[in-house]
């Protein structure tokens, strides 16, 4: 990561390599796209606002990402709390700065275990986690039964689970080491 | 992580990622003190992240976004440049057309050439430990199996990381080497097995190994690269260039060796030190300090530099501390695409300072050596003629 404090061209350049991942972050809390972009512009914001306190020399990256994760929750928080009139207390660690440098890694092994998926596999794990059809809902366009979608979804999961468990044994390999 | 998928445990953290706002704070209180469901969550948010990601879900514009940054923490500034560089344009332009007016009606007309001057387009190679040649296409992210159980995995913005999968089979345990050559107008980085990280120069060649074993450290180096070096005080680090090794104990520095030019060694951060058969005795760098060895020269000679302006191309600009102008033209053929004629070989030794955006147009650069009023710069197709002003 580059030294020293953000200038125009740094932000520009933060902005490019980031923007879409912290949207993607923030949608796979929010499910709502217009809430995502509006939160990962005000943490753009913020560290423009910011800039001459910021070292970005200290992990950026992880700054982004931590801010995007609790704006996220604290967004869902604030509206919770608004219906129900409760009161909620922020747990120390949503707001602690999590390590975020093997993220995208982590994302591209993921894609690439999504993108093997068998192909009736992967559509039921499509229309189930991004286009949010029920399971019901899913047995009934693909016209089979909801058990079958049930196993559908249990083997891809278990597949992505696989690779899964590799990343946190690189994750927790590499931690131990620095 | 629990070891089994139960379905309605999946079903109910399933229903929360698609109706957040209605489901997860009472999920998350609900669950509060149940690591196991907090991480099944964790764990299929991050499959639906990846999937977002996969299939660019809903992309945003990004240009737009920007502008909407820009109008929201205020940007006057900016927009007066802008004006700026339009009009410059425009001038330009102008101009342009006054001078192939004038050759579309001068007696002699030759074929030229007038595109102008690009940043060339170039592909970076990848050398195997198997001496398979590997072209890097950066449009597209791409995955190369190694041997060792090592992955190598690349991406569209030109880095690349060495990944080990850790149930390998594979223990084949000779060292296997990787090449990496970087060409002209282009530059890479890469993350090598142990977590260093390098940024590789146009004209660089750097040789690494896939995994470090045994108790050193050693890659080998042509060109320029700066090394962001993971701790490790059990293995110490090498970077092997020109005769001379630099012993690094984590740690960022830079290093220009680029054959037919100065060597220079530059430290930013914690130690290095400098021995090797080209050197009469060891030398230890401080933070700030750069050694220097002039071409033909033995010895190298160390002294305090702005660290900012040895690194400045890793961070986009190319900077020339009054440098000569062969020099400078040297390195900016490493980003664009011409070739250099001096008209008086005199000019060769002037010296420039300058600091320029990579992004930038090579007429601009040129513009501004021009401004200077000690050079004129005739660019014809590719190749670029420097007369001195004075003759």
């Amino acid at each position: 990561m580059k030294k020293g404090l953000i200038n125009k061209a740094i932000l520009e350049e933060l902005f490019n390599t980031y923007y879409n991942s912290l949207y993607y972050y923030a949608y796979s809390f929010l499910n709502d796209t217009e809430i995502s972009k509006d939160i990962v512009n005000d943490v753009f914001e913020y560290i423009w606002v910011k800039r001459n306190t910021i070292d970005i020399s200290y992990s950026i990256k992880s700054l982004l990402y931590s801010m995007v994760k609790n704006k996220a929750i604290n967004h869902i928080r604030h509206q919770e709390v608004k219906k129900k009139h409760h009161h909620f207390e922020i747990s120390k660690s949503e707001i602690a700065e999590d390590d975020y440098q093997e993220h995208d890694v982590l994302m591209k092994k993921l894609m690439q275990a999504i993108e093997e998926l068998p192909p009736k596999a992967g559509l039921v794990f499509k229309m189930c986690f991004i286009e949010n059809l029920s399971y019901k809902e899913i047995a009934a366009e693909l016209g089979v039964s909801v058990n079958t979608v049930k196993t559908h979804i249990t083997k891809s999961l278990k597949r992505l689970r696989e690779d899964f468990k590799h990343e946190l044994v690189l994750f927790f390999f590499s931690a131990e080491n620095k | 992580m629990q070891k089994n998928y139960n379905h309605e445990q999946i079903e109910e953290v399933i229903q929360v990622l698609n109706d957040p706002k209605n489901r997860l704070l009472s999920f998350m209180t609900k669950y509060d003190d149940n690591k196991e469901m907090l991480d099944l969550y964790d764990e299929l948010r991050n499959f639906k992240e990846a999937h977002l990601n996969l299939i660019q879900k809903d992309r945003p514009n990004l240009p737009l976004q920007w502008q909407k940054l820009n109008y929201k923490i205020g940007n006057s500034h900016k927009k007066k440049i802008s004006w700026m560089i339009a009009a410059s344009v425009i001038l330009l332009i102008s101009l342009t057309f006054v001078l192939q007016f004038e050759t579309l009606f001068s007696p002699q007309q030759l074929v030229v050439d007038n595109s102008p001057i690009e940043k060339g387009e170039a592909k970076a190679i990848l050398i195997t430990s198997s001496g398979k040649v590997v072209e890097l296409d950066e449009n597209k992210d791409w995955v190369l199996k190694e041997k060792q159980g090592v992955k190598i995995v690349g991406d569209t913005k030109n880095l690349i990381h060495y990944n080990k999968d850790p149930i390998s089979k594979d223990k084949s345990a000779k060292m296997a080497y990787n090449t990496l050559k970087i060409p002209r107008f282009a530059e890479y980085q890469i993350v090598l097995s142990d977590g260093t990280k390098v940024w590789l120069n146009s004209e660089t060649e750097l040789k690494y190994p896939i995994q470090f074993e045994g108790k050193q450290r050693v890659v080998e180096l042509i060109g320029e690269a700066y090394f962001d070096v993971e701790k490790d005080a059990s293995k110490p680090f090498f970077v092997k260039t020109k005769g001379i090794e630099t012993r690094v104990l984590g740690t960022e520095f830079n290093v220009s060796a680029y054959p037919n030019e100065e060597l220079n060694i530059t430290l930013l951060e914690g130690k290095v030190q400098l021995a090797g058969k080209a050197l009469s005795h060891k030398l230890i760098l401080k933070p700030g300090e750069n050694a220097n060895r002039k071409r033909g020269a033995t010895e190298m000679l160390v002294s305090e530099v702005d660290v900012k302006k040895i690194t400045a191309w890793r961070d986009g600009y190319l900077y020339f501390e009054k440098e000569r102008l062969e020099d400078i033209l040297i390195k900016l053929q490493r980003w664009y695409d011409f070739k250099v004629f001096f008209q008086n070989p005199v000019v060769k030794d002037y010296e420039f300072r300058m600091r320029a955006d990579k992004a930038s147009d090579f007429n601009e650069i040129v513009n501004r050596l021009e401004a200077t009023g000690r050079i004129q710069v005739d660019i014809k197709a590719k190749a670029v003629l420097i007369s001195d002003v004075k003759r």
